[in-house]
């Protein structure tokens, strides 16, 4: 009765607001010269809670959806990450959904042409790529796979396949951030979170530039100061940026020599014995890198250590990294105040560095030594990139070398550990890590005569076509080599698709149910909103279709000990649900089912999570989740703190319950100042650095989609110095060419522009589909981590002979609007 | 209505009580400051007009909807006290409020609005180049309102957070990609347009999408024909309604009562809109 009334009010009222809406002068519609408008101020839009598609902060955004269609965003004033304010990619994240060149079917290349087919078939020729040879048939994935999609492609490989050659992009954003912790800590994820941006009255920023990447955390500091609070930011970085504006201090170091500066300040430390001996001799060790090196390391003794850093003295430091001693004696007497609270930001400066794994560490060693560790606003906080590289990435585990909850493959017990709760025969899963993302691609462009064993790359959620270093050795090789396959399952055409064998259309975002990880250990969970267009349908279900078509086809992998399809989904009375077929898949909700399973992994590294249901009533929840005696589930903002963690002892004040020396203390590493394997010379005089911009998220291919984003920023460019730029003599706003031992780019000049590098360097973002930069950039990679450096190699400027110097092409449209096709 | 207890019964006279001891205490305190013609303190001359005999009633008696389409508000001896509004005169120098609401211009001014904003509640463009990288380029002009030529900088809807390019991006790129943005690299397009007298600006939203905004909602509701009309959209950063609606507003959106700056005292948010949830009635 009531819901009829309401419905015929609704009826009624959105009736008269039409008629209201209609009439062509408003003020005729009544005698009074006052609109008749209706008499309930709903518009029939319903609002929905999702984390933001885009980075790694987490937002949560309300996604308005109107007639199966989403029609508005706005900010969600109920999440304790963003608090009723979004950047301007949040607010027009639902527009990702609507370009108009969305994949809408399977496509498979035929020549030079690509032809629909149906998923039926699609599911056959994957079916019949890993038939033959499952270990040569690698999946490439992502950190904006959800939980559940990257669960179940991480079982699909390592359980189905017995192969382990699953990694994700993320290995190019965030892998030393992973090794830095575990060498330091012994298990991943920081141990802080956003509450410390809160609390902190310094600010420190490792080649870092919130104000562009991260916006939601900067502004929070921002806000802060404008509201009274005394808050210094330090921006140690290679050229300035929208985020120096905003800071007291500047420190200009040369490309790598952030490890010398780190030292520097270690040497202060020790020298003067400010460092904290409490602290240090409770909680901490000391560690160097072992021969051959490895990730743990050896121990050494503090007098070691302390010999060590003797060579860094500021004048040293200031010889190799260009910052005045002034500087680096400042930044020392701030982690020598213990008043202050210190909390270090970074991402892809310190992680993308072929030391990377060495800078994470000495920045962990740094606020170890100084105990500026564990307090509200004391903490060394690496960010995130992407909006699931912690969730999936690095908790699943869809790296090569890893299995769910931070097991190893090539650890005995965690192999079975895998296999008991996957309900598989002993020996399944493979005991040899897969290959790392360069060398998965190194080997699908290596003839497999020539040992390139990697015949078919699935590729889900990213576009390697675009985000890969030195592209031509990595991606384009693979193209000319007539038995290696490649599937690429996406939203719209990228430079991946266009050289695509198959291409799978996918749901994205609010068109499917989803769980994203952020940066500070927030899990959250969203409901399908939408549907996806035309034959595009979810990754997870492309997984589990595939497992099953092979499970159909006879193939053993797909079978649990049992003979049980490996993603058998039961209902509550017992029975099968065939979520393999897509008019089954939403009759039950497959992430649950996953999730529950994979919740399974998450306490042997303490990172328990809580139950499914759990995340649907929150804004996202901090691991550790423990459940209360009261049976309720609390979040942990603190680990390692005995004043939040509940894993941490009584009385100990501080526990690393990991610890890689199996005592309860964290490591402080020395590690030296090595030179960069490629550095400026004669013939190539320029540091070239690449990064992002605010408008653009990664390589836009959804935000160049979004008419605001791409018109506030078209195209690439490359940042040059005014006396750079005179010297060459090229002016701004001129086509130049830029050219590095792999390759060359022709765009555009901005002097004094958005960025300002020092003499002697250049940046250019890597959003420009149109504008490839990572034609030019190095392959050379962190020992550990094995992720590639994307921000120093060294390059020339050529200015164009004036005849082609034309207007920009219209590239970027084109980008945005050509159906797939192989060129 | 359930929703919101503390609006009705004595909590909500004594509201409206306390609203009108304030604005009479104002009142009486700006007319004290007055030259008096005598020196003695506590009397005041009677006016002319009978309907001056008490500070409370030299308050301006809020007219009827209907009343205001016959006199218009601002017409009669109270003429120039309605332009001594502070707040107004910093925010829009000389500009004048309409005299009364604009109805018929609100759709033109709504889909003018809509030009430079993906959807409702999105935040708009940048109609002009910007270097900014901090927030005090930006308040130079729009921390006041100010106005420059043809073009009205608008002051802030909302409290002035320190990192403006977080939301609001530029629409006049330093690169344009390709011809249909030439336009929009000139300064200010919107309004240097206008002012050529161009009626087609490259919108925000083109051809390249099929995402179909939400679109604003011309008007409030009112509960009888006279009534204040409820809010028609959130007021999530949107707390300085003479943003849009003082003297400087698009024609259309104006309001003919700017003085009355207390504007939550009569026009009611709508609890769907706020995303606060619906009342189980739907209204």
């Amino acid at each position: 009765m009531n819901i009829q009334r309401r419905t015929f009010v609704q009826w009624a009222a959105m009736a008269a607001a039409t008629a209201a809406a209609r009439s062509s002068s408003a003020r005729e519609a009544s005698s009074a010269g006052l609109p008749d408008v209706a008499a309930r101020p709903d518009d029939g839009t319903r609002w929905d809670k999702a984390p933001c598609r885009f980075c790694g902060t987490g937002c949560h955004v309300q996604v308005g959806v109107k007639g199966g269609k989403v029609v508005a965003i706005a900010a969600d004033q109920q999440a304790e990450v963003n608090r009723g304010l979004l950047c301007v990619k949040g607010y027009h994240v639902g527009l990702a959904l609507y370009g108009k060149d969305r994949l809408r079917t399977p496509l498979l290349r035929k020549g030079e042409k690509y032809e629909p087919i149906s998923w039926d078939k699609a599911l056959d020729i994957i079916a019949e790529r890993v038939e033959k040879g499952p270990k040569g048939f690698a999946i490439y994935g992502s950190g904006q796979w959800t939980i559940p999609e990257g669960y179940a492609a991480q079982k699909f490989i390592k359980g189905g396949l017995s192969c382990n050659h699953i990694d994700p992009n993320a290995r190019l954003c965030m892998a030393s951030a992973v090794t830095g912790f575990l060498a330091t800590y012994g298990v991943d994820e920081p141990a802080g979170c956003y509450d410390d941006l809160d609390e902190c009255n310094v600010l420190i920023l490792w080649g870092n530039n919130p104000a562009e990447m991260h916006p939601i955390l900067f502004s929070r500091v921002l806000d802060r100061r404008a509201r009274g609070d005394e808050i210094e930011i330090i921006d140690i970085g290679t050229r300035r940026t929208r985020s120096t504006a905003h800071a007291q201090h500047y420190l200009e170091m040369r490309p790598q020599t952030d490890l010398a500066i780190a030292n520097g300040i270690a040497h202060l430390l020790i020298e003067s014995g400010r460092y904290d001996k409490q602290f240090v001799e409770k909680h901490c060790a000391f560690r160097a890198d072992s021969d051959p090196p490895s990730l743990p390391g050896q121990a050494i003794d503090f007098e070691t250590y302390r010999k060590s850093l003797a060579e860094y003295t500021p004048a040293r430091v200031e010889e190799i990294s260009g910052i005045p001693q002034t500087q680096l004696r400042m930044l020392a007497d701030r982690f020598a105040d213990r008043k202050r609270r210190i909390t270090s930001l970074w991402c892809m400066g310190m992680n993308q560095h072929t030391r990377g794994t060495a800078i994470n560490t000495l920045v962990h060693g740094i606020h170890l030594l100084s105990g500026h560790f564990g307090r509200p606003g004391d903490a060394p906080t690496s960010l995130t990139g992407q909006p699931s590289a912690c969730g999936t990435a690095r908790e699943v585990g869809t790296l090569a070398h890893l299995l769910p909850g931070g097991r190893l493959v090539a650890n005995a017990d965690h192999r079975k550990q895998a296999e008991e709760i996957w309900n598989l025969p002993a020996g399944r899963v493979f005991d040899k890590p897969g290959y790392h993302t360069v060398a998965m691609w190194e080997k699908f462009c290596t003839p497999t005569k020539s040992g390139g064993d990697i015949h078919t790359i699935w590729v889900q959620v990213t576009n390697p076509g675009q985000t890969l270093p030195n592209r031509n050795k990595l991606f384009l090789a693979s193209r000319s080599e007539s038995d290696k396959f490649l599937i690429v399952s996406d939203v719209y055409p990228t430079a991946t698709t266009r050289l695509a064998d198959l291409i799978l259309p996918s749901s994205m975002w609010v068109e499917k149910n989803g769980m994203f990880g952020n940066s500070e250990r927030r899990t959250q969970q969203w409901f399908k909103q939408v549907d996806p267009p035309g034959d595009a349908r979810d990754d997870c279900w492309q997984i589990i279709a595939a497992a099953r078509r092979l499970y159909d086809r006879g193939f053993e992998g797909m079978k649990d000990k049992d003979g049980k399809f490996l993603f058998d989904v039961r209902a509550e009375d017992g029975k099968s649900i065939p979520v393999w077929n897509w008019k089954s898949y939403y009759d039950t909700n497959v992430d649950r089912h996953l999730f529950e399973e994979y919740r399974q992994f998450s306490r042997l590294k303490h990172k328990d999570l809580a139950p499914y249901d759990e995340y649907v009533k929150a804004r996202g929840l901090r691991w550790p989740v423990v459940q209360q005696p009261d049976g309720s589930w609390r979040e942990t903002r603190f680990r390692f703190s005995e004043f939040d963690d509940p894993y941490v002892e009584k009385g100990k004040e501080f526990d690393f319950y990991h610890s890689t020396t199996k005592d309860g203390r964290a490591q402080i590493w020395f590690r030296p100042y090595d030179a960069p394997p490629e550095m400026p010379d004669k013939e190539f005089p320029l540091w070239l650095c690449t990064g992002r911009v605010i408008e653009h998220w990664h390589t836009g291919t959804m935000t160049m989609r979004i008419e605001p984003l791409r018109r506030a920023m078209p195209t690439s460019y490359v940042e040059v110095h005014r006396d750079d730029a005179k010297q060459l003599g090229i002016s701004d706003g001129e086509m130049v060419r830029i050219e590095t031992r792999r390759g060359m780019l022709e765009t555009r000049v901005w002097i004094d522009g958005r960025g300002a590098p020092p003499r002697g360097s250049i940046f250019v973002p890597f959003f420009d589909e149109s504008q490839l930069i990572n034609d030019l950039t190095l392959d050379a990679h962190d020992p550990f981590s094995k992720q590639p450096d994307f921000k120093k190699c060294a390059a020339r400027i050529r200015r164009i002979a004036p005849a082609s110097d034309a207007p920009a092409s219209d590239g970027g449209q084109q980008a945005t609007t050509s159906q797939p096709e192989r060129g | 209505m359930t929703q919101m207890p503390s609006m009705h019964g004595p909590e909500r006279l004594l509201g409206v009580l306390a609203i009108a001891v304030a604005v009479a205490c104002a009142i009486a305190f700006a007319i004290e400051t007055r030259p008096a013609r005598y020196e003695l303190k506590g009397f005041r001359e009677a006016s002319d007009s009978s309907s001056r005999t008490s500070a409370a009633s030299d308050a301006e008696p809020a007219r009827s909807y209907d009343e205001l389409a016959l006199r218009p508000w601002r017409s009669g001896p109270k003429v120039s006290w309605s332009k001594d509004g502070i707040t107004l005169r910093r925010a829009f120098g000389e500009a004048a409020p309409p005299d009364t609401a604009e109805h018929a211009l609100t759709p033109a001014a709504l889909a003018d609005r809509a030009r430079f904003r993906a959807y409702e509640g999105a935040p708009p463009m940048i109609p002009h180049p910007v270097v900014a990288s901090g927030s005090a380029e930006c308040l130079a002009c729009h921390g006041p309102g100010i106005k420059l030529g043809v073009l009205q900088a608008r002051p802030l809807p909302h409290p002035a957070y320190a990192s403006c390019t977080q939301c609001h991006v530029s629409a006049a790129p330093r690169f344009a990609a390709d011809s249909s943005l030439a336009d929009a690299s000139s300064f200010a397009p919107e309004e240097a347009a206008r002012a050529r007298g161009d009626s087609e600006v490259a919108p925000v939203r083109t051809d390249a999408s099929s995402f179909y905004p939400v679109e604003p909602r011309l008007f409030g509701t009112r509960a009888w024909a006279g009534a204040p009309p409820t809010i028609p959209h959130s007021t999530q950063l949107r707390s300085e309604c003479i943003s849009c609606h003082g003297p400087g507003g698009r024609e259309g959106m104006r309001s003919s009562h700017p003085e009355r700056v207390a504007c939550l005292q009569c026009h009611a948010p709508s609890a769907s809109l706020e995303r606060r949830g619906a009342h189980p009635d739907g209204s």
